[in-house]
């Protein structure tokens, strides 16, 4: 994902283990789902209910495209040129320039659905009309936005069937890479449109639903003729700039554990680990409400500013404010940190928004600031997001893009006494966190003793054992003889 | 031309643009259809311009006409728009407003 930079590639083409080639899309996360593309020289169509962001997803193909040197055909029978142009612009893409440089052509057709009728007639002249932009710009790709607008106009199914068929033919001879997008509502009389879907070498079905009054786009390949795909519904938003989609690559075995340790930023939780957290991996801290876990995390952050690193903290359980108050009181304090611009807190309330946005504000976020540690307090809350397959989603998510990008995570995990007791991670993802500190306390007669336990560090020999561990002003101080 | 006149007189000319695929024999019965529609329906002058789609895309393209055969009267106006061969020709000379 990070290395795919938007190349200036003339008729880039990419060949996949099946060899069929493909155009890569260029848009962030798709052609990772495709396995390199659109099929090249084939149709693919984007079906889905209005407003699910079919025009953007082909348009953004488009542009792209054209902006590496390939030039493309925008056919509409969706909407005027003007209104493409314009809308174009919201996603910043200066449609005219490009149509000046001869690297993209505009035809927009309005059917009226009123036209009178009287005998036999086909799609010649569309066909002549294309052949000529071809020529003229030496495109290698189209759009068509609203085919089933244009079937319209034929009555009955076998008709537009064979009109859809020679179009096909006009298309596949002019050597195109086809993109069709056609309003399909899933369920509800799909079969109208079958034939389309039979025709298409790659079927890619937009949706958007609301669940919660928290509105969700998602996208899902449901074909691909001769290659492989990704098969999972893909949360995607519309960005200021584009769709951005962000599948989950390889969860677990893929990354390579870097062997550069990073301090806790406590001497003796250093020594039970085997040297420290192990950079670009995953840590969960786990325990019950006031165990500890926020000061374990920040003692962690404090240390890796000082070593002139820059954490990024998510906290969906506190202000800024508050937090760095507590911290104070344990001899915390990271308020240099923020000055230096070294430690950032992200406050935000679950709640405010779905799945996605949170996803990606977070993605961006981390573009921008470009932190070696993101830490997430706490994942527990993510629940309050969506639900608990949104929070296990968003999580999974967040995880394999910063192991793709070597930063390490710090997950918090606020226990109940709803969560299992094998799985401490509260939403089954033990299975890619490398390293598990459980926290926890109990009372006695005269005091309360807190203890820490290291459950898990992958690749390394660590302590097994509890140990116990204080609060004080000047951090945390832990006992390194076990209990 | 007068926009707001209804009546037609005498001297008013019918332009027509067919829009034809070659000699494709949908073009060539549209074609035919149209000279028995004009013969039949209309008095005066009358002028038939046969545009081939393979030749001029383009003008095509600016009509707004992607299908053939079509037929478009240009004047008098307004524009008035006919896909197909042109087969009823009763339908098609009301709809024209020949008459």
């Amino acid at each position: 994902m990070e290395g795919q930079g938007k190349k200036n590639n003339r008729r880039s083409t990419q060949q996949a283990a099946t060899g069929i080639r493909k155009v890569p899309t260029q848009i962030h996360g798709l052609d990772d789902i495709l396995y390199g593309g659109f099929p090249a020289g084939r149709t693919t169509l984007l079906s889905g209910a209005p407003g699910t962001g079919k025009t953007v997803l082909a348009l953004e193909f488009l542009y792209r495209g054209a902006v590496s040197g390939n030039p493309g055909i925008f056919l509409t029978f969706e909407e005027t040129v003007e209104a493409l142009r314009e809308n174009a612009l919201t996603l910043g893409y200066d449609l005219a320039y490009l149509e000046e440089q001869g690297a993209l052509s505009l035809l927009g057709v309005q059917v009226d659905p009123d036209v009178l009728l009287s005998g036999d007639f086909n799609l010649k002249a569309l066909f002549a009309i294309i052949g000529g932009k071809v020529k003229t710009i030496g495109a290698d790709r189209i759009v068509i936005d609203g085919i089933d607008i244009l079937m319209r106009l034929f009555r009955g199914s076998r008709r537009q069937q064979s009109e859809i068929f020679a179009m096909h033919k006009c298309l596949r001879d002019q050597r195109l890479t086809t993109i069709l997008t056609a309003k399909n509502i899933k369920g509800q009389d799909s079969s109208q449109y079958s034939f389309l879907d039979f025709m298409a070498d790659c079927v890619i079905y937009l949706d958007h639903r609301v669940k919660e009054q928290v509105s969700t786009k998602r996208l899902q390949v449901i074909k691909y003729r001769g290659s492989g795909y990704v098969s999972n519904e893909c949360p995607f938003v519309i960005m200021t700039d584009g769709i951005y989609l962000l599948p989950v690559t390889q969860i677990t075995m893929s990354y390579r554990l870097k062997p550069q340790r990073i301090s806790s930023g406590n001497p003796s939780l250093d020594a039970f680990l085997g040297g420290g957290y192990q950079a670009g991996t995953c840590i969960l801290i786990s325990g019950p409400a006031g165990s500890g876990k926020t000061s374990v995390a920040c003692t962690f952050a404090c240390a890796a500013c000082k070593e002139g690193h820059k954490v990024l903290y998510v906290n969906y359980e506190e202000s800024q404010e508050g937090m760095l108050i507590g911290m104070l009181s344990i001899g915390i304090d990271l308020r240099p940190a923020i000055e230096d611009s070294a430690f950032q807190v992200v406050s935000i309330m679950p709640e405010s928004m779905g799945t996605e946005e949170h996803l990606f504000h977070l993605m961006m976020t981390i573009k921008r600031f470009e932190p070696e540690h993101l830490v997430i307090d706490a994942v527990s809350a993510c629940e309050r997001i969506g639900g608990k397959l949104a929070a296990f989603d968003f999580v999974v998510r967040i995880i394999d893009a910063c192991k793709t990008k070597g930063i390490t995570v710090l997950l918090i995990n606020q226990l109940s006494n709803a969560t299992q007791e094998h799985d401490v991670s509260g939403m089954g993802i033990s299975s890619i966190i490398d390293t598990i500190i459980k926290l926890d306390y109990k009372f006695t007669d005269s005091e309360m003793i807190r203890n820490l336990l290291v459950m898990k560090s992958r690749g390394t020999r660590h302590s097994h054992k509890f140990h116990s561990f204080v609060l004080t002003d000047q951090g945390i101080r832990i006992d390194a003889a076990a209990i | 031309m007068d926009a707001s006149s209804q009546t037609e007189t005498k001297d008013e000319t019918f332009i027509f643009r067919l829009f034809v695929a070659g000699d494709e024999p949908n073009s060539t019965i549209a074609f035919t259809n149209l000279r028995k529609i004009c013969e039949s329906h209309i008095k005066g002058p009358y002028n038939i311009e046969i545009v081939d789609i393979f030749k001029f895309a383009d003008i095509a393209l600016e009509q707004g006409i992607f299908v053939s055969p079509a037929l478009v009267r240009i004047l008098p106006k307004p524009k008035i728009i006919v896909f197909g061969t042109l087969r009823d020709i009763a339908k098609v000379g009301a709809a024209l407003q020949l008459r």
